[in-house]
Formats: C-alpha cells, sequence, structure tokens
C-alpha cells in the first residue's frame, strides 16, 4: 500500500491567518490519506480546522492571506505548490465540493440549471445547448423532479433539499474524482438529511469517486464513512475506520465528542458535553492541546500533556495523538473496504 | 407588471400635481412679488396692479391654478382681456419676462443638460465603478488606499472649487481647452462632436470628480461584501477564470446599490444641475431655473420645478424595474 | 497630507482669483497719466465704408423687441436699428444724448401755453414692406404704451406727461383724445403742464410707429414690423438674432443713423466668460458686446492696458449714478444723516464697485454736461475718504440711534458688500447697522413702500432726459403729484415744505430747459444739504470690440456700443 502512489495524501498540512491579534494557526500538522472511490469524514467542533482543511485541498485559499505548509498531493501532484491558474483545472473538474448553505452558496440572480450548466461549460468545451442537456440530465440523477422545467428556476424558488440536490449536481456534473462535502446536511430538515445522504453515497458509487465529508455529526459519519478523522486545534487527533472509532476509541477527545451525542445521550436525556474550551488558536500551548480538557491527562506523569505534543501514533488505520495512547493498539482493521 | 407600472403611473401623477400645487402656492404667496418684479423701478402701485393683470394673477388663486393645470390638456389664451394670445398644446405658461412659450424655453435648455448628464454620467460611472471595483480586488493594498484617499478628497471637493479649478488649469493657463460655447448643444449639431465633446469635458470632470468619489466608495464597499459571499467561493470551486468570477458572479451581484444610486442621481442632474450650469455657464435647465428663480418668472420655475420632480420621480420608477431585473428575488414580491 | 495639500492649492487659486478680482481694479484705467482717465474713448472713428456683417455677443436674449414693451436700454440700442422714433436720442460717448429730429422734420413746435406739442413727419418715410409711415401708426404706438395690463414694461415718461390719464389702451376701447392726427403727416400732443424737455420724451420707443394690422400684440416682440434701416430676417429666441437691410429705408430721410454693416447678427446665448474671453483675444474680429460692462470680468480688468486690447477698447462715463439713500422719515435729524454720510469710506466702496476702472467717485447726481447744471456743493471727500471727526462733531449732544438697517438686494453680493464696509464705518461713529435682505424682484417696490429701510442703495440714469437736470432732480428728491408729500420714486422719502413746494411750482413753469434747468439745480443742491442722499459712483464703462470693428463708441444711455454708428471693416 505505501509502494503506490496514494490517491489524496496530506501530509503535515498547516494554515496560518494573519489576524491584527496576531497570526491563527487553524490548521496545524493535519495529516490523511485517501483511497480512490473511498469515503473519509472529518469531524469536529467548529473551528477545529476541518473546513479550512477542505478549503486548503480545494486550492481556495490562494489568494487570501493564509499561508499554507506541507502538502497536499493528488496523485502524487502537490496542489500547494500549484498556480491560481493550473489549481483551475483541479477544482470542478477533479474535485467537487458541496457547501452548507445551499442558498447563499448560489448566486441569487442566475437561474439553477444556468449554473449547473456553466459548471459543465467551464471544463467541458460544449456549446450551449450541450450543456443545457447535460444540466437537466444530471438534475435527472440527482432526482429533481420535472428538470427540465426547474432548469430556469431560481435558488429561491426550490425547497432546501431541493438546493441541496442541485449543488450536489453542480458539483459532480464533471464527474470528479473527489468529492468534497462540507457540512452538506447541517442546514436540511433531519428528514431529508439522509436523503442527501443517500444520494451522495448512490452517485459515489456511480462514478467511484472518493468522498470527504466534513462534518460535525459523528451520527453522520457512522452512516456513510468508512474512515473517520477527528480534528481538534487545527490538528488530527485520532484517525480510524468507522467501526473501530466507535469500538475501540482511542483519544480522549474522540469520547467525549462520542458522550455529547444525541444517541448517548444519557438516561436523563442530558448531553455530556466537553467542559472547557478549545485552545485559542493565536497561542497554542506546548503540549497537548487538549491537555486543558482532557479528564485522564493527569494520569500520564512528569505533565508531559502539558510539555510535550504528542505525535499521531498507532498501529495500520487506527493511529491517535495521545500520550496515554503508550501501549500499541492490538486492532489490525485494514485501511480500506 | 402592469399593474406595478400603473400604479407608479398614478402615483407619479399625483406627486406631480401635489409638487405643482406646492410651488404654485409658494409663488403665490412667498416673499418676492412677480407682479412688481415685471414692472421695474417705477412700479405705482396703480402700475403693479396692471402687472397683475398682464400676468394674470388677478384671478382667484384656484382659478389660476386651474388655468394653468388645463394647459397640459389643451391649448389656452393668455393675457389681458382683449389682448390675449395663443399658448399652444402643452402649454405651461409664458415666461413673464420675455413672454416665450415656456415649453420653448424648456425645450431650448434641455439639450444643453443632456449634454452634461450624458457625459458626466458615463465618466462617473466608469470611473467609480472601475475605481471602487480594483480597490475592492486589491483591498489594504496601496492601490485601494490611494484611491480610497483620493475617492475621500475628490467628495470634498465642491463643484464651484473643482469647476474653477479645471478652467484656470485648462483654459485660462493652458488654453488646452476653449470657453463653453453655447452654441453647442447637441452632438449632432452643425460643430460635430468632437467639439461637443471638447465643449463638455470641463464640466463632465469635475462632476465626474464629486460623483464618481461616492461610487467608488459604495462600489468598493459593496463589492468587497459581495467577494466575501459564499456564492463567490463556489464559482472559484467550479473552476471559472478570474474574470467570469470577478464579473459574471461579483459585479452582477454587487452592482445594485450602484443602480439604485445612479437612478437617483441621472433623476437629480437632469433636473438641473445647478452649480455646475452657473460655473460653466451652460444654459440647461439648472441655469435657467435660477434666472427664473431670480426674476421671479413663475411660469418657467414651475415647469423647472415640475419637470425636477417628474425626472426624479421617473428615475425611482425605472430603478424599481431595474432592480427587478437585476435581482428574480425581487420578481416575485 | 495629501487631502490638505490638495484643498491647500485649491483655497489659494480661489484666494488668487478674488484678490486679482480686487486689484484689477486698483490701476486707473488705460490712458496716460495727466489726463482725465474718465475721458471718451471711441475706437478707430472715422470710417465710412458699408458692408460686412456686425457679430454681436450677448450672454441673454432680449427682454423683448418691441418698443412698445421695452424699459430696457438693450433694446432701445437695438432698436434704433429697426424703428424709428419722432425725435432720436444721438449718442455722443461721454455725454448726454442730443435730441434730434427723427421720424419728424423737427423737434417739434409748442404752443404758446406749452400744453400742445406738433410734430410734422418727413416725406417718404415707409415700413419694411413699402406701406406708407403715417401719423396714425405712430399714433398707435403711443397708444399701446397705455395698455399696462399688456406691457408691463412699457415707458411711461410720455404717457404721464399726456392728458390721459383715464386712458387704458386700444384693447380695452376708448379713444386716446390726448393725440391727434389731424393729416398723415401731422401729430399733436396734448399736454397736462408745460414740460420743456418734451422733444426727450418722444425719442423713447412709444412713438415707434406700429401698423395696428401687424399688432400681434405680446407676440409682436417676435417680428416687430421696421421702419429702420434693417429688418429682422430671423430671430430665434435664446438663440440668434439676424438683422438685414430694409429695403424701404432712405438714408436721405434718416441723417442720424451711418448703417454702414449690412448685417448684424446677434449670438444670444454665449456665456460672459466666453464673450469676455473671445473679445481679448479677439477671436472674432467682427465681435462687439451688448452686455453691461463689456461682458468684462473683474479678472480680465488688467488685460484692458495691453496694447493690442487697449487700442480696441471704447469706454465713456455712462449716465448711470449709484446713491445711498436715507430715509428721512426715520432719521430725521439732518444732522445725523450728515454725520453717516461723512462717515462713509466711499473709497472702500468704490473697490466693491470694481475699483477705479468701472466707476467714478462723485458727489452728485447732477453732473456738469446737463443742460442748466450749476455747481452742486458737498462737504464729502472728493477722494471718498470717511471724514470720522466731522461726523463725530456733528453727532455730540445728539439723540443718535444705536442701530440702523441697511436694505440690499439679495440677488447682488456687491450690494450685501457695501453694507458690510457701511457697517464698519457707523461702528465707528457708535451706530450699529443691521443688513436686511430684501427680494431682487421687489426690490424697488420695498424702497418705494413704508417698508424703506434706514439705508438702501439705488441708481438712476438720468431719466426720460439724461442732459435735464428736471429728469434727475424731480423725480428723485421732487415731491408727489399733488405736491403734498414726497414723489413716488423718492426713495428717501424727502419732503421738505419749503423746497418741496418750490419744486411743485417749477413743474407747471414755462420756460426752457436751460432755464428752468438752472432752477432744478439750485434748489437740488439745497436739498442736498441736509443730505438726503449720498453720492457715490458714476459707472463708467469699457467694452472691447474685435479688430475689424470701426467707430465703435460707448452709448451714454446704452451702457453698450451705441449700434447706430457702429461699421465693420470687411
Amino acid at each position: 500500500m505505501d509502494t503506490t502512489t496514494p490517491f489524496l495524501d496530506i501530509r503535515g498540512l498547516g494554515v496560518t491567518f494573519p489576524t491584527d491579534d496576531g497570526l491563527v494557526s487553524a490548521v496545524n500538522g493535519m495529516d490523511l490519506r485517501l483511497e480512490r472511490g473511498s469515503t473519509v469524514g472529518i469531524v469536529g467542533e467548529s473551528g477545529s480546522g476541518k473546513t479550512v482543511t477542505s478549503q486548503a485541498i480545494m486550492g481556495l485559499l490562494k489568494g487570501t492571506s493564509a499561508t499554507i505548509s506541507g502538502e497536499i498531493r493528488f496523485e502524487g501532484v502537490d496542489l500547494v505548490g500549484l498556480t491560481e491558474q493550473r489549481m483551475r483545472a483541479y477544482r470542478g473538474r477533479r474535485i467537487g465540493m458541496i457547501f452548507q448553505d445551499p442558498l447563499s452558496a448560489m448566486h441569487p440572480f442566475y437561474t439553477v440549471g444556468r449554473q449547473i450548466a456553466e459548471a459543465y461549460r467551464v471544463h467541458n468545451r460544449v456549446g450551449a445547448k450541450a450543456a443545457r442537456t447535460a444540466a437537466t440530465d444530471m438534475l435527472a440523477r440527482v432526482g429533481i423532479p420535472d428538470p427540465v422545467g426547474r432548469y430556469d428556476a431560481y435558488p429561491h424558488e426550490f425547497s432546501g433539499g431541493m438546493r441541496q440536490r442541485a449543488m450536489i449536481a453542480m458539483a459532480l456534473i464533471c464527474e470528479p474524482e473527489l468529492l468534497i462535502a462540507d457540512e452538506p446536511t447541517t442546514a436540511l430538515d433531519v428528514t431529508v438529511q439522509a436523503q442527501i445522504l443517500d444520494l451522495i453515497a448512490s452517485l459515489q458509487a456511480e462514478t467511484n469517486s472518493a468522498v470527504i465529508l466534513v462534518t460535525h455529526d459523528l451520527g453522520v459519519v457512522a452512516e456513510v464513512c468508512e474512515q473517520v478523522v477527528v480534528m481538534y486545534g487545527g490538528q488530527c487527533v485520532e484517525q480510524a475506520p468507522v467501526g473501530e472509532l466507535f469500538a475501540d476509541t482511542a483519544h480522549p477527545y474522540t469520547r467525549g465528542l462520542l458522550a455529547s451525542m444525541p444517541s448517548m445521550a444519557d438516561e436523563s436525556g442530558r448531553l455530556t458535553p466537553i467542559p472547557g474550551f478549545p485552545p485559542s488558536l493565536l497561542d497554542l500551548p506546548a503540549g497537548c492541546l487538549f491537555a486543558d480538557r482532557c479528564p485522564v491527562a493527569s494520569l500520564v506523569p512528569g505533565d508531559r500533556c502539558r510539555t510535550e505534543r504528542p505525535e499521531l501514533r498507532g498501529t495500520g488505520a487506527h493511529r491517535s495523538r495521545c500520550h496515554l495512547d503508550e501501549l500499541p493498539s492490538p486492532t489490525t482493521i485494514g485501511a480500506t473496504a | 407588471m402592469v399593474g406595478f407600472l400603473a400604479r407608479r403611473l398614478l402615483a407619479m401623477l399625483a406627486l406631480l400635481l401635489v409638487v405643482s400645487f406646492i410651488t404654485f402656492t409658494l409663488f403665490q404667496f412667498g416673499p418676492a412679488d412677480p407682479a412688481a418684479a415685471a414692472c421695474g423701478q417705477e412700479c405705482t402701485p396703480d402700475r403693479v396692479a396692471q402687472a397683475r393683470v398682464a400676468l394674470g394673477m388677478d384671478q382667484p388663486f384656484f382659478a389660476q391654478y386651474l388655468n394653468y393645470l388645463s394647459g397640459f390638456f389643451t391649448s389656452r389664451q393668455i393675457g389681458a382681456p382683449g389682448a390675449e394670445t395663443l399658448c399652444s398644446w402643452p402649454c405651461l405658461g409664458k415666461s413673464f419676462q420675455t413672454n416665450e412659450n415656456v415649453t420653448d424655453v424648456i425645450m431650448r435648455a434641455l439639450p444643453y443638460t443632456l449634454s452634461m448628464a450624458v457625459g458626466a454620467v458615463l465618466l462617473w460611472t466608469v470611473a467609480g465603478v472601475g475605481f471602487g471595483l480594483l480597490a475592492a480586488l486589491r483591498k489594504g493594498r496601496g492601490a485601494d488606499k490611494l484611491i480610497v484617499g483620493a475617492a475621500s478628497v475628490g467628495v470634498s471637493m465642491p463643484i464651484p472649487v473643482t469647476g474653477l479649478l479645471l478652467l484656470l488649469i485648462f483654459v485660462s493657463t493652458l488654453h488646452w481647452l476653449p470657453f463653453t460655447s453655447n452654441s453647442i448643444s447637441s452632438p449632432f449639431g452643425p460643430a460635430g462632436p468632437g467639439a461637443w465633446f471638447l465643449n463638455y469635458l470641463l464640466p463632465w470632470v469635475a462632476l465626474a470628480v464629486l460623483f464618481s468619489a461616492q461610487y467608488i466608495r459604495v462600489t468598493r464597499n459593496t463589492m468587497i461584501e459581495t467577494f466575501g459571499e459564499d456564492f463567490m467561493r463556489t464559482a472559484r470551486a467550479k473552476g471559472l477564470d478570474q474574470r467570469s468570477i470577478i464579473f459574471r458572479h461579483g459585479v452582477r451581484a454587487g452592482i445594485t446599490p450602484v443602480i439604485t444610486m445612479l437612478g437617483l442621481d441621472i433623476g437629480a442632474l437632469l433636473g438641473g444641475a445647478v452649480l455646475t450650469e452657473q460655473i460653466f455657464s451652460v444654459p440647461g435647465l439648472g441655469f435657467t431655473a435660477v434666472r427664473a428663480a431670480m426674476s421671479g418668472d413663475l411660469p418657467v420655475t414651475m415647469a423647472l420645478t415640475m419637470l425636477a420632480a417628474f425626472f426624479i420621480i421617473t428615475a425611482n420608477v425605472v430603478v424599481d424595474l431595474l432592480y427587478a431585473a437585476v435581482d428574480p428575488r425581487v420578481r416575485v414580491s | 497630507m495629501k487631502l490638505r495639500t490638495t484643498l491647500a492649492v485649491s483655497a489659494t487659486v480661489v484666494l488668487a482669483l478674488v484678490v486679482s478680482g480686487c486689484t484689477a481694479g486698483g490701476q486707473a484705467p488705460g490712458q496716460a497719466s495727466g489726463t482725465d482717465p474718465y475721458a471718451p474713448v471711441v475706437v478707430k472713428a472715422g470710417y465710412d465704408t458699408p458692408g460686412g456683417n456686425v457679430n454681436v455677443l450677448m450672454s441673454s436674449d432680449f427682454m423683448t423687441l418691441d418698443p412698445g414693451n421695452s424699459n430696457y436700454v438693450q433694446t432701445a440700442n437695438v432698436g434704433q436699428l429697426y424703428y424709428r422714433t419722432l425725435t432720436m436720442a444721438k449718442e455722443t460717448a461721454g455725454q448726454p444724448p442730443e435730441i434730434v429730429p427723427d421720424l419728424a422734420t423737427d423737434t417739434g413746435t409748442p404752443s404758446e401755453d406749452g400744453l400742445t406739442w406738433t410734430f410734422t413727419l418727413q416725406d417718404g418715410l415707409a415700413f419694411e414692406d413699402g406701406s406708407p409711415i403715417t401719423s396714425s401708426d405712430v399714433k398707435y404706438g403711443v397708444a399701446r404704451t397705455f395698455a399696462r395690463d399688456v406691457y408691463t414694461q412699457a415707458p411711461q415718461e410720455l404717457n404721464s406727461a399726456l392728458a390721459a390719464d383715464d386712458y387704458r389702451g386700444p384693447y380695452a376701447g376708448g379713444e386716446l383724445d390726448a393725440v391727434e392726427t389731424p393729416d398723415d403727416r401731422t401729430i399733436v400732443f396734448h399736454l397736462k403742464q408745460p414740460f420743456a424737455e418734451f422733444p426727450a420724451l418722444v425719442s423713447r420707443s412709444n412713438t415707434a410707429p406700429v401698423p395696428a394690422a401687424a399688432d400681434t400684440k405680446l407676440d409682436y416682440t417676435n417680428h416687430p414690423v421696421s421702419s429702420g434701416p434693417y429688418m429682422i430676417e430671423s430671430y430665434e429666441r435664446g438663440r440668434q438674432l439676424k438683422l438685414v437691410r430694409n429695403p424701404n429705408w432712405t438714408a436721405t430721410t434718416d441723417p442720424n443713423r451711418t448703417a454702414l454693416p449690412d448685417t448684424f447678427t446677434f449670438s444670444l446665448s454665449t456665456s460672459q466668460a466666453t464673450i469676455s474671453q473671445q473679445l481679448l483675444s479677439d477671436a472674432d474680429p467682427t465681435a462687439i458686446t451688448l452686455d453691461s460692462n463689456g461682458a468684462l470680468q473683474a479678472s480680465d480688468t488688467k488685460r484692458l492696458s495691453e496694447p493690442g486690447i487697449q487700442d480696441r477698447t471704447a469706454a465713456g462715463l455712462l449716465g448711470c449714478t449709484d446713491v445711498l439713500d436715507i430715509n428721512t422719515e426715520t432719521v430725521t435729524d439732518p444732522d445725523i444723516r450728515k454725520a453717516i454720510a461723512l462717515a462713509m469710506d466711499r473709497e472702500a466702496i468704490q473697490v466693491q464697485y470694481g475699483g477705479l476702472r468701472f466707476g467714478k467717485l462723485t458727489n452728485s447726481y447732477l453732473n456738469e454736461d446737463m443742460t442748466g447744471y450749476v455747481e452742486q456743493t458737498s462737504d464729502l471727500d472728493p477722494a471718498g475718504k470717511p471724514k470720522l471727526d466731522e461726523a463725530k462733531a456733528l453727532l455730540e449732544g445728539k439723540d443718535v440711534p444705536a442701530r440702523l438697517t441697511y436694505g440690499y438686494s439679495n440677488a447682488t453680493e456687491r450690494y450685501k458688500n457695501v453694507g458690510t464696509v457701511l457697517q464698519q464705518n457707523l461702528k465707528a461713529i457708535g451706530i450699529d447697522l443691521e443688513l436686511v435682505p430684501i427680494p431682487a424682484a421687489n426690490y424697488y417696490t420695498v424702497l418705494a413702500s413704508d417698508q424703506m429701510p434706514d439705508i438702501a442703495r439705488s441708481g438712476w440714469c438720468g431719466g426720460a432726459d439724461s442732459s435735464s437736470v428736471r429728469t434727475t432732480a424731480d423725480p428723485v428728491l421732487g415731491p408727489s403729484l399733488d405736491g403734498t408729500s414726497f414723489g413716488f420714486s423718492n426713495i428717501p422719502r424727502y419732503f421738505d415744505p419749503e423746497l418741496s413746494k418750490q419744486m411743485y411750482e417749477l413743474r407747471g413753469t414755462l420756460g426752457s430747459s436751460d432755464e428752468l434747468g438752472t432752477q432744478w439745480a439750485t434748489l437740488f443742491d439745497e436739498a442736498m444739504q441736509t443730505y438726503p442722499i449720498v453720492p457715490l459712483i458714476r459707472t463708467f464703462t469699457n467694452s472691447v470690440v474685435g479688430s475689424k470693428i470701426h467707430n465703435a463708441q460707448m452709448g451714454y444711455f446704452f451702457g453698450g456700443i451705441d449700434l447706430s454708428t457702429v461699421a465693420v471693416e470687411q
């Protein structure tokens, strides 16, 4: 597995933004590996760096004040070093992206069909008519009834779920090999959420594309992902195949996350939120970023949690970033299905 | 849409009626007595009374007003009994000063104001939107700071200052441009479009300096806001090139406040850019209005006030229609 | 920093414009030192070749071209070209016009009692269409000017002298009995009182003949029928007026008008800045202007002494004088009025008028060119400097008003500035002066009413006959028609039981203009010793003409280039 070029290989990704208060380290040494056709979920609280990571992959931080370090290798090509011009060939064509709020993510003044057709024409030298046909087909594929008629409707004339379907159509019309879905269901009704996830899954199966699902909802991850990356303070704190993450949680933060999930609520129905706040990204602590909130940090001798940042360690597909996790895990679940 | 237009049209007529009534009333009871103005230095009470007859101001107030309004629908006779002259439709009365049909006075002044407005609006829109966009794209950098700085100077340059400066530099000192000639009212006249252009260049620039500053600020701010919108990120994520992203997606969405401003400014400008026309001696509507108001020329002042109101109201309606054309969300409601 | 520099630059420029406007007037007019700086200058006199077109640049259209509705000097000036009157006020630069026969064979014959004047029309006079000009055409022209409810600007000097108080014009019915036309060439006027200057009254546009059939009332201004050397070829309101030769005019009947140019073109809406620029640069060598002050901007004044411009500048004193009137009903004490007059810095006020170039300081409304003039006395400093000590001495022990008002026409910055000067002057003698704006349109109506402020500016240009003392002295300080109060245009509201009575009696007295003038001048001087009026500035006007323009003289009455004598080289 290590001998072949991985489909997507992120190593030591760092993203910093200058602000009036100082340098914000949004992502601090993020690592992620993804195989073709697989689905990985990135979970974490807001501000954990998951969205910044996905934007960095898309190259959307180019031309902004952000400084990016590390590597994002897509089929061996480092996207970090690409010019905006060369990056354009990846965007939409090879990497598609779905955003959280489809209403604000679509241009209010253009028809839905036109926006989808535009995405198609950027990368395909076709006339308006062919693009229209392709877009109409795509609308049909994402399950929009009367796609010909709805082609000329404006985003505000769609329901929330339909809009997200249209957004997916826009992201997938060029059949990208990688789809990044940034909180695709957050803005939607619970009933619609499942439909959208199913749609993404079925389209993924059709096109054999890889999917990065960025979410704060572990339930969603459990439903569709094979692998999970848990982010905290701009770092990957735990990475594991889905089943294993739930069965054999390694990182205290992940445990905390799981505990706060609605399904994990205690008998009184109350959630157990993790006490405390995420670290300030302006001034990262020297030790483990989670140490201040960690219920088990005191178990580690010598105050190592506060003085030494733990490495992402582990065997095979299950890795975590915790000093307590010194003992090698016996787990041997493979990375891919 | 038809209902909308009909409603706006009715409102417009009602508003014009109100404006005409207010102007008429103000003149009637204002400090300046047109009859006294009409008979010069030796205005004995007897002569003022006779001047009142000559101007039709001996009639009861409402009779005068209705008589005035009737001119919008039909020709009418104007003058003292036995010495009436015809004022053909559309009759806005005859000037108290020159006895000329007010309609003719306006039609003569209008091309000047149009000439001034056309170039000025074009210049300031292109400059204002262009520089505003550039500043937004270079937000926080040198070009942005320079443009914003220049705009804050421009917005604080009143027309008399800019106008005199321009005249002093380009006409009096460098002799690059001619003094404005009043024989050139349109590019289609005998002087030709070239002379027309040179003739109006300075007033255009003076107006543009003042106005483009506001357009720079508004464009810059709304564009910066627009560039932060989610759909701009979507456009990029599609792989669109920079130009399509900025213009097709960004400018299209961010331009609406500029359209509103432009519509209202054009409306106001057509009503007569009083100061600019004074400084550059362009005998347009504003210039004519000042003269008329100064000399107590009620019919000319009335007509110009109503024309200005008409332009402003029309501009509002046009802005509303444009809004609907630009933003599909407005169309539904 | 950037902002500040730019603003500083612009402020400097504006200041510079203002300053140059002020100082430019400070230098004396262009004539060599030692000679009278206010001597008239005629440009290239003595030219007599006909032909060519004179291009007259004007900043606005004529108010009217209708001789029956014209109280305007510009109309009177251009009117010389297309209408003739019984007599004519023939201009000579720097002097009051001379009254000479025009349509009439002479300047009229008065009856023994002075109440009837008879004129005879010359033989062979014709309108532009060739029809003969008869005495009834002249009478109709006069009759029209009685329709003041139609022609608000109809000149009234002649009308008020005629015994026709109840006549209301030809449209109201009735007959103008005061004017008789016993035959086609004879016209007889009946007067209320003897009027020595009657020949001057019939030089006004009232007596321009109007064929009754051609009277289009208020629209007559669009094409008045010509009786003069030129007729209207085209008239586009607000843009252009074109005059061409009238083929039915005969030079032999008209020695007063040289009528040398073939045509006159009037450009009616050229901005003043453009006019002065074009004239100074000689952009059009056939151009002149009728705008007041020759359309000159204050900043142009210094260029008038440049060699290429000086010899193209016609100049002369006008009949117009500006004064400050002191309300004798509110400031009743002549000593206080005199103190106010002496405290005034008239030199500083002259600067507000544009300086020496634009006006001559004067100590009287009357001038030595008037018929019957006698030396006027005044304690005012001829150089215009205030005499504060004398003023203060006059006020000692007096009940000095703490506060007075100065009314000014709100459309003219200059008159407000004059008020500011006065404010400072009067402060020096302990009087607070309040400046009160008056709507420009109603200015003279307010001054003639009991709203008259304590002090106000007014002007007078000589009246019906600017060569006569009477037509200045009587309206300005004379009594009302019945002699019991002050007259209508007597702005200071001056009434002295003794002096005013003498003026009243002088009106009906028979005598020559010269004899009567002397009496008026004497009474006027006496009245002036009580300082109801403080004379300020007599207007001096320059007008630059194109290099091909000849015989350009400054009209004393017109305030512009006299169109009846101007000529152009081809």
